[in-house]
């Protein structure tokens, strides 16, 4: 009984024909007993890399290669390349057949394969139909002449009857062509269960219900893999097919493995890498240190040096010295983050900016000698920028050397559950309820009542039929797009390395490895990150500049001043960086940050590591004085002391791993690596098992081993490094002193580089207004494209009482002018046009749209945005006037009236007087939110304060001073909505009206009752009991009542006011995260008492980023 | 010369008449082939008359005076149920035949009257199966009336409607409603209908009746398939045989010939052919699949299974 | 999915038009959606105009939810014109619609005060032309049926009702909101005569014939059938249409009627292909019909047509094969009843069962299309006899998927010479569930060289229980 090497199997990286995840083929044929593996998916290499990763993990014979599926009628072939050579043979002809079609798709000729047919074995998989043909083997003959003796011709049982004539027909062909035959069975799936699920695949691709694919569907569920005993039956007539298999797989000498070490040579003439790499550093520390390099930093940049020598990753630090380098001197704000944070070297280099002296640094933690891993450095540019970055990367190494990386659009349950429920052939509205117009579905705990709530019976066997299918297609790759910012560079031919394909943008070029695949096979990437905060930060800077004089860099911004983080704790921390959403609000009262490491803390602490290792309420407790610092043993002293003998960061649990565990520095680093890819593939609980044990063996109670453990667990999705988080607090930090120190500057630069952050301008304006900052409206003849500042007396009383201990603080001196940007649907071209032809203002609508050029339209939304009060026009006095105006721009209509406009003169057609009808100003305000989304006059609720008055309703600002426990009700415009899968249905509402906001909190039992209010409703009352702890305040709902009905008073589209932040998941229904489901006890205690804290877990991170 | 000419035409014709009247085969004026003699130089040529269509082969073709009669009633019959795969076989395949040779713009169709307890003892007609056979499935009508007078008035209301090129008339055995009057009249609908009914007796005796011939056909082993290069594959069940014997020539010179003759249908090209003895079969001897010792105990049986020579005794069949 | 219309309940719920199905589901789960069907709504509207022709010849469908009816001089028929609304109105709302009317003299005016004016009692709603100014001035803007972007203007410009247009000057309002605004606006006044396009109903098609003394016989009454049908040929001619299905009504002397139907599978208006129709029908029932003291009257009609364009008939012969299929098809089944004549039609799927059918002759004639089976040489071959039922075998065959050695069907044993297969086909799981067992088909050749398709339902290695064996049919 021979073995049996599959050579024809497909993953499901032939987008929607294969059935099964690359890594469960090679799993199942190491189970079965097969003695190799060959992946060939249709057109791509994008899977073979996984595959190759869970070949190694399993120590079983892979090769990797491609079904080359022609455009003409040459047969299909698979192609395996022989050596390196052949690989690159290999990408090159895929590469071409990428260019040389639209993106997603690949065309390739049979001449394709005489330039780049060689050193690789190719084997034809002909259809019974062309085996048939009188002159096939005469056709083999002369393909083997051209391609070499490597060709095969595949000898597939199909189970259709015909088996031994096709073997009978394959065998004498083959004896007369020469061309040995090799046993495949084209597997789809890894196992026969998976049938179903690839007809159901087949009914996706083809667009038709699977009841109407007929003959589309394959009749017998044989395309599984199948063991050597099995095998060796099936072609017992032909056993020589088997045999080739294995030879063939003997002379496949190639493996990903020689793709490593591909560095872009970055050698500067006359030194080698490693002295202009040593030049360069301690150039630096001398920029960074100017009163002398303290001793400490000089032999820890030796250390570093010498290890990253022993590694030969110089050239990587060259090339991300020298982008940094060429973004700075075009004046783009960049910093580093993740976990080259941790290097000396790179801080002396300017790539990042975490001083060592004031956060201690574990250079092994960014780079360890054990594994010779390329280090992954992050960096972050002004998004508005980024783009010049990327094209000075494909100048600088040329197309072919440098390439984006792909990301792997994966099917998600919304899109899963559609396409299912199309291919069964269910109409289209349950089509859409399936899709997730429930909040937060996630499949596996769709409970009974949310399933009749979308309209499906959960019972019926063809509803659970679709929710299995979906669920097991969940996870299944879609197609390859862009990576935001992966950017690969190799020394060799990119395209020789891996295949390379048309993004949607010209002028750009990706590969078909995702980031992990790069990572494993250890080939060089760089992340050029867009960070939104960078762009706010430098208009910040620009506008301190300009208007105050003061010409300051992030890094010469006054570091710990008292002031600022006074107004940090004070929560008053709207719009800035990483702290402003509900539960770092939240937080901030109970921290209390008074340096930079607090910050560090404050940025870590709300992640799901340390809440689902319940390391967050301890540390509460220490922090205020409500417990004292012990350590569960005195060699974790100097890790934990920092936090107060709390582990928090992934660097500590690391720390303790090898100290308290004794795992050894390369185990703790594969801990780290199990952690980063732990959702994917599972593997981090062999860990478990050693570290507890080590744990309890070296005195540990069990309790702590096991919450340090599960903390761990949780760092696996969002864990974070100290150093990240330190590069993190350092724009938090900034921003907030611009926000202390200018809230003017800080207010216009956050307006300009909208959508940002969790709030809407309306909330931004508002709180610089109580800030004491004036905010002037958009006019025709004062703003620009941009929000801008303008001369202005500061006038402390305008601050509101909260922040009162804020006046001596602020520096402002001038007012904010709002931007054309804040109209709705107009384009920056037609305003910078208005500016430019403003001259010294226009007199009249129509002089404007003589000079301005504009179209009726435009001017018409300027009217609507009531900028025409410098004219002393009101907006419905401009909206009149604008509608005598021509329909198109003033410039293509007649010469003739050209000399009349150069005079000024009135406008020739004389009209009657016409008296408007008087607009309310409840109306005014309304048409503001409809043109701009926000009102300087008023808040539309102050218009309904008599009525609520009269009704018992409290303005908002009341509940800061009742005590806790009282009930009151309170009414206000429904600003945000979430509700977090994990919290069982408790819901978040904050509303808001002309005095403040407040947080509401709904129990499932009261939502249940006012469901369709708290869904429909744009302006509602709300009756409950207060709640007061350590300064947060939230209001438990007992009654909800509908109040949008009196919206309407003001004006009949008042109804229609969308006053909706971007947090608002009702209008944005977030992906539900995989939040673990089996927490202990203490993690729901806390989520009862803090229950925003778990929503914040999703809203705060960026979806699937891990940090290493 | 022209009278003589003339004379000639109108004697011809009157002739042709006669013959019509009375049914007999039309003999042109062409000489009559003299098959007994072998001289050379001496052109053999077939006998052309426009209400027979020739098979092609040979021994049958004499036999029937020249082929399949192109209107009137001829009987196929199988001796017994089991073999009505063959005798339906046949009736299907003489159907294809007949309709490739009649001119495509008559467009005519093929109806088979079906009989209920013939379909209940060995199938039903398959319409996937039919097209395999050759049979175009838009120009193919099925009845299965429960009567044998409904049967016979379908195929009666079908030979009058002149829409059919041939009536295949399924009757079970030797139904007494089905005598010499009744077959009678149906050849003579038949016969000035232009269309040829097959009466197809499933495992039924020999019987009189007023069909042109009659054969009794019983299945014969298939032919192989072809390797693409030519050679059969030996074990391989190829085109579908069936083995005639005539019991009947109404019209025929020449005797009946003595033993059956075999018939191939090659349903792609709808032709009848020879069964050609096969060149040396190419085909790797079919080894038992698991190499073992033997086969492995069955899983519900006794003891070692027997040679396969003796009868073994087997539960009865449900 | 958007909400269209919703009654009462559904506004009281807070729902709006325009609304996502969706949200409205989250927000009331026992929402009950129907599918909108424009075409069907539209249908029944001018159904509603032709139920109205009992008040009015000229009534007229308004857009997509309202009547006009141009009453002048029928008002005297039903009491005067209040009571004529009220009759209506309350018909309408018999049959459960939300109705609203106005009469006035400009249909303008009409169409404002029926929408706006709905709840007001009946007298409101006869405007005389003096107080048409007053009537109109409360009402919206929208009222004047204008375009849908100049509500909204009008509205922006702080103009909500009729009567803020009615006071401003045209000029400057014709300049900015274009002349329709004062066309609608005088329309409404009645200054502007607005004509209505009422609807023609569309005759039946029907032929009667009343006679001297009454007929019994059968050989009368088709003779009469035919003569009707010789008059109906030339009004299908003129129409360019052929009878699908017909009626004779048969009108007996003490008053009972039958009715005899006949129907074709091709449209057809030859008055001697009709009578043979009913000549069949006729055999078919000649015990039901009790000819009594004889029929006074017969009414022939054509209940069914459908378009027949007259095809030239080709000059060298008739080529009456189509038509003298059809024509035996009708006969058969009118004597037969529809389903005894049936043509073969191949379906796309795998199990041979569900591949093949017989389907009802007329239906195939008319369908032009079905599956084409996969055209390649080799495909999988299939037998001509199938058994409705499998028939279970005892088969000797090698495990695990050998081809049968021998077999014994109805107690006769079968040596098998040769053999091909296995050819497996699974079961459809998207029917029969996932278990259902998979099935391998073996052609084999006995030594008596009998041909048959045997399958073996279940796998040794894979599938529970033990396999069984069966003959499902025989080849040529």
């Amino acid at each position: 009984m021979s073995g049996f090497v599959e050579f024809g199997t497909a993953s499901n990286f032939s987008f929607l024909q294969g059935a099964s995840h690359p890594e469960e083929m090679v799993r199942q044929a190491a189970s079965l007993g097969l003695s190799g593996l060959g992946l060939a998916d249709r057109n791509t290499v994008a899977g073979v890399v996984r595959a190759h990763a869970m070949a190694k993990e399993e120590g079983f014979r892979y090769h990797p290669g491609a079904r080359l599926v022609f455009s003409d009628d040459t047969p299909d072939m698979l192609a395996y390349p022989v050596n390196r050579a052949g690989w690159g043979h290999l990408c090159r002809l895929l590469s071409r057949g990428n260019l040389r079609a639209e993106k997603g798709s690949c065309t390739l000729f049979e001449e394709d394969l005489d330039d780049h047919g060689k050193e690789m074995a190719l084997i034809v998989v002909a259809e019974p139909a062309r085996l048939f043909l009188p002159d096939f083997a005469g056709y083999l003959a002369r393909l083997r002449a051209r391609t070499g003796p490597q060709l095969h011709l595949a000898l597939v049982p199909r189970y259709d009857g015909c088996d031994r004539r096709v073997f009978a027909a394959s065998m004498a062909a083959s004896a007369s062509s020469g061309v040995p035959l090799l046993a495949t069975n084209l597997p789809l799936y890894h196992e026969v269960s998976r049938r179903p699920m690839a007809d159901v695949l087949v009914s996706i691709r083809e667009h038709v219900p699977i009841n109407e694919a007929g003959y589309l569907l394959c009749a017998n569920g044989e395309r599984h893999l199948k063991a050597p005993a099995e095998i060796n039956r099936l072609f017992r007539l032909c056993p020589e097919a088997v045999r080739n298999s294995l030879s063939l797989s003997q002379n496949l000498a190639f493996s990903l493995d020689e793709l490593e070490y591909e560095y872009p040579d970055e050698s500067v003439p006359g030194e080698t890498v490693a002295e202009t790499l040593r030049r360069l550093a301690f150039e630096g520390a001398e920029k960074r240190y100017p009163d002398g390099v303290p001793e400490r930093v000089t032999n820890q940049i030796k250390h570093e040096l010498s290890m990253i020598h022993t590694l030969e990753y110089e050239p990587y630090f060259l090339t991300v010295h020298d982008i940094v380098r060429h973004a700075r001197s075009k004046g783009i704000l960049c910093q580093g983050r993740g976990s080259a944070a941790n290097s000396t070297v790179c801080f002396c280099l300017g790539i990042t900016e975490v001083d060592p002296l004031l956060t201690d640094l574990l250079f092994e933690r960014f780079i360890s000698p054990e594994r010779r891993e390329p280090p992954d450095i992050d960096v972050d540019f002004e998004h508005e920028r980024r783009e010049e970055v990327i094209q000075y990367i494909y100048e600088k190494y040329g197309r072919n050397h440098a390439g984006l990386a792909a990301s792997v659009t994966t099917y998600r349950a919304r899109m899963a559950g559609r396409e299912v429920a199309k291919a069964f052939g269910l109409s289209e509205d349950v089509q859409s309820a399936l899709a997730g117009s429930i909040w937060g579905w996630s499949n596996n705990d769709l409970s009974e009542r949310e399933a009749r709530a979308a309209g499906l019976d959960i019972t019926e066997p063809l509803t659970q039929r679709v929710l299995g299918y979906a669920s097991s297609l969940m996870g299944f790759p879609r197609h390859l797009s862009q990576h935001v910012g992966g950017f690969v560079i190799t020394r060799s031919r990119l395209d020789e390395v891996v295949p390379i394909m048309n993004t949607a943008m010209d002028g750009r070029t990706m590969v078909e490895w995702d980031k992990d695949d790069l990572d494993h096979l250890k080939i060089l990437k760089i992340d050029i990150l867009a960070l939104g905060m960078l762009t706010c930060l430098r208009r910040g800077l620009n506008l301190l500049a300009e208007h105050y004089g003061d010409r300051r860099s992030i890094a010469s911004i006054p570091k710990e001043q008292e002031s600022v983080y006074d107004m940090i704790e004070r929560a008053d921390t709207i719009g800035v960086f990483q702290i402003e959403s509900r539960a770092q609000m939240s937080m901030l009262p109970r921290l209390k940050p008074r340096g930079f490491y607090d910050l560090v803390i404050e940025v870590a602490i709300v992640r799901p590591g340390p809440i689902q290792g319940d390391m967050v309420h301890p540390y509460l407790r220490r922090r205020q004085k409500k417990e004292e610092v012990t350590y569960p043993k005195e060699e974790l002293k100097a890790v934990l002391d920092r936090t107060l003998g709390v582990p928090l960061f992934q660097e500590q649990a690391m720390k303790i791993a090898i100290v308290a565990a004794g795992f050894s520095a390369a185990e703790a680093d594969k801990l780290r690596r199990a952690m980063a890819t732990f959702r994917r593939v599972g593997t981090i609980h062999s860990f478990r098992k050693k570290m507890v044990e080590g744990m309890v063996a070296r005195g540990y109670e069990a309790d702590f081993a096991d919450r340090c453990f599960r903390q761990i667990e949780g760092f696996g999705e969002y864990g974070f490094p100290e150093s990240h988080a330190a590069s993190f607090a350092l724009l938090v930090y900034a921003s907030c002193w611009l926000k202390a120190w200018y809230p003017d500057v800080f207010c216009a630069a956050i307006l300009n580089s909208q959508p940002m952050g969790f709030y809407a301008p309306a909330q931004l304006v508002r709180d610089a207004r109580e800030h004491g900052v004036e905010v002037r409206p958009v006019d025709i003849n004062c703003s620009g494209w941009d929000s801008d500042l303008e001369d202005a007396c500061f006038d402390p009383r305008r601050i509101a009482p909260r922040h009162a201990q804020m006046a001596p603080v602020i520096r402002t001196r001038k007012a904010v002018r709002l931007g054309f940007h804040q109209i709705k649907g107009l384009t920056e071209a037609d305003m910078r046009c208005l500016v430019a032809a403003r001259g010294t203002g226009y007199r009249s609508v129509r002089d404007l749209w003589l000079r301005s050029g504009l179209t009726r339209a435009a001017i018409e939304k300027l009217a609507d945005a009531d900028a025409f009060r410098s004219m002393g026009l009101s907006r419905r006095q401009a909206l009149w006037e604008v509608r005598a105006l021509e329909e198109k721009a003033a410039a293509e209509s007649l010469p003739l009236f050209e000399r009349v406009s150069g005079s000024g003169a009135k406008d020739l057609q004389a009209e009657p007087a016409v008296a408007l009808p008087f607009m309310s100003p409840g109306e005014a305000v309304v048409q503001d939110y409809r043109s701009l989304s926000l009102s300087l006059e008023a808040h539309p609720v102050q218009f309904l304060r008599p009525t609520l008055q009269q009704q018992g309703v409290q303005p908002c600002a009341v509940l800061n001073d009742l005590p806790s426990g009282r009930t009151i009700s309170v009414a206000g415009l429904v600003l945000v909505r979430q509700r977090p899968g994990s919290a069982k249905g408790v819901i978040f509402m904050t509303l808001e009206d002309e005095t403040g906001i407040a947080n509401v909190i709904v129990w499932p039992k009261v939502f249940a009752v006012y469901r369709p209010v708290v869904l429909g409703a744009r302006l509602v009352e709300v009756r409950g009991r207060l709640q007061k702890s350590d300064g947060v305040i939230h209001l438990i709902a007992a009654e909800v009542v509908d109040r949008t009905p009196l919206l309407s008073t003001l004006g009949d589209q008042a109804a229609g006011l969308d006053v909706l932040s971007r947090a608002d998941e009702v209008k944005r229904p977030v992906q539900e995260s995989r939040v673990k489901k089996n927490k202990t006890g203490e993690a729901q205690a806390l989520f009862r008492e803090m229950p925003e804290l778990v929503n914040d877990i999703r809203r705060v991170m960026p979806k699937g980023r891990n940090f290493h | 010369m022209a009278e003589a000419a003339l004379a000639q035409g109108k004697l011809l014709s009157l002739r042709e008449t006669i013959a019509r009247m009375e049914g007999k085969p039309l003999h042109r004026l062409e000489p009559v082939p003299d098959s007994a003699v072998g001289r050379p130089g001496d052109v053999s040529v077939a006998v052309v008359n426009h209400d027979r269509i020739a098979f092609g082969i040979e021994a049958l073709d004499a036999a029937l005076g020249g082929g399949l009669v192109r209107s009137g009633m001829a009987e196929i019959r199988s001796g017994s149920l089991r073999d009505s795969g063959a005798s339906t076989g046949l009736a299907l395949s003489v159907a294809a035949f007949v309709m490739t040779r009649q001119e495509p713009q008559q467009g005519r169709a093929v109806f088979f009257v079906g009989e209920p307890s013939v379909c209940r003892e060995t199938g039903e007609l398959l319409a996937e199966g039919l097209e395999d056979h050759g049979l175009a499935l838009d120009r193919l009508v099925y009845a299965r009336p429960r009567k044998l007078d409904e049967a016979l008035w379908l195929a009666e209301a079908a030979l009058s409607s002149r829409a059919f090129a041939v009536v295949v008339l399924e009757i079970a055995g030797n139904p007494a409603r089905f005598g010499l009057s009744e077959s009678r009249r149906l050849s003579l609908k038949a016969r000035d209908s232009d269309c040829l009914l097959l009466l197809l007796r499933q495992g039924g005796r020999e019987e009189a009746g007023s069909t042109i011939f009659r054969l009794e056909a019983s299945p014969a082993s298939s032919g192989l398939h072809l390797l693409p290069d030519g050679t059969p594959l030996r074990g391989t069940i190829g085109s579908a045989a069936f083995s005639l014997a005539i019991e009947k020539v109404s019209a025929s010179a020449s005797p009946l010939p003595s033993q059956g003759i075999v018939l191939e249908w090659n349903a792609h090209e709808r032709l009848f052919t020879c069964p050609s003895d096969a060149l040396p079969a190419f085909c790797p001897e079919p080894r038992p699949a698991n190499p073992g010792a033997g086969l492995p105990l069955p899983a519900d049986r006794s003891d070692r299974p027997q040679t396969l020579g003796a009868v073994l005794a087997f539960d009865r069949a449900s | 999915m958007r909400l269209l219309a919703l009654d009462e309940k559904a506004l009281a719920l807070g729902l709006k038009r325009h609304q996502g199905l969706a949200e409205a589901k989250a927000m009331c789960p026992q929402l009950d959606a129907v599918a909108a069907d424009a075409a069907a709504d539209l249908r029944f509207l001018e159904a509603l105009a032709d139920w109205c022709s009992r008040y009015t010849p000229l009534a007229a469908r308004d857009g997509t939810d309202g009547l006009f009816l141009d009453i002048t001089g029928c008002s005297h028929l039903f009491g005067g014109e209040e009571n004529l609304l009220s009759d209506l109105i309350f018909r309408l709302e018999a049959m459960g619609l939300a109705v609203g009317g106005a009469i006035s003299h400009a249909p303008g005016l009409s169409w404002a005060a029926a929408r706006y004016r709905m709840h007001q009692p009946l007298e409101s709603r006869i405007i005389r032309p003096d107080t048409a100014g007053a009537v109109l001035s409360p009402l919206p803007v929208s009222a004047l049926r204008l375009e849908a972007e100049t509500v909204p203007l009008l509205m922006k410009a702080g103009l909500r009702t009729i009567g803020d247009l009615m006071c401003l000057p045209r000029a400057p309002l014709a300049r900015r909101f274009g002349s329709h605004l004062i066309k609608r606006l005088d329309q409404a006044l009645g200054r502007e005569d607005e004509p209505i396009s009422p609807r023609l109903p569309v005759a039946g098609l029907s032929l009667e014939r009343r006679l001297a003394e009454p007929v019994a016989r059968e050989e009368d009454l088709l003779f009469m059938a035919g003569e009707l049908s010789r008059g109906l040929a030339p009004m299908l001619e003129e129409r360019g249409l052929g009878g699908r299905l017909f009626e004779l009504s048969l009108f007996r002397v003490d008053g009972a009627v039958f009715h005899v139907h006949a129907g074709s599978s091709r449209p057809l208006r030859d008055p001697a292909r009709m009578e043979a129709l009913f000549a069949g029908r006729f055999t078919a029932l000649q015990d039901d019909i009790d000819a009594g003291y004889g029929f006074e009257t017969l009414r022939l009609s054509v209940s069914h047509a459908e378009p027949l364009e007259s095809r030239q008939m080709d000059l060298a012969r008739p080529s009456r094969s189509t038509e003298g299929l059809a024509d035996f098809i009708d006969q058969a089944s009118a004597r037969f009843g529809a389903g005894c004549l049936m043509m073969p039609v191949t379906r796309e799927s795998h199990l041979p069962e569900r591949a093949s059918a017989f389907v009802h002759a007329q239906e195939v004639l008319s369908a032009a299309d079905h599956a084409m089976r996969s055209s390649q040489p080799y495909r999988p071959a299939r037998p001509i006899r199938l058994f409705r039922y499998p028939e279970r075998v005892e088969a000797v065959a090698e495990v695990p998927e050998g081809p049968p050695v021998q077999f014994r069907w109805r107690r006769i044993l079968h040596r098998v010479v040769k053999a091909e297969g296995p050819e497996r086909i699974a079961g459809e799981w998207w029917l029969d569930g996932e278990e259902a067992l998979t099935r391998d088909y073996f052609r084999i050749e006995d030594e008596a060289g009998r041909r048959y398709w045997l399958f073996r339902e279940g796998l040794y290695d894979r599938e529970p229980g033990v396999p069984r064996w069966f003959l499902h049919g025989l080849f040529a």
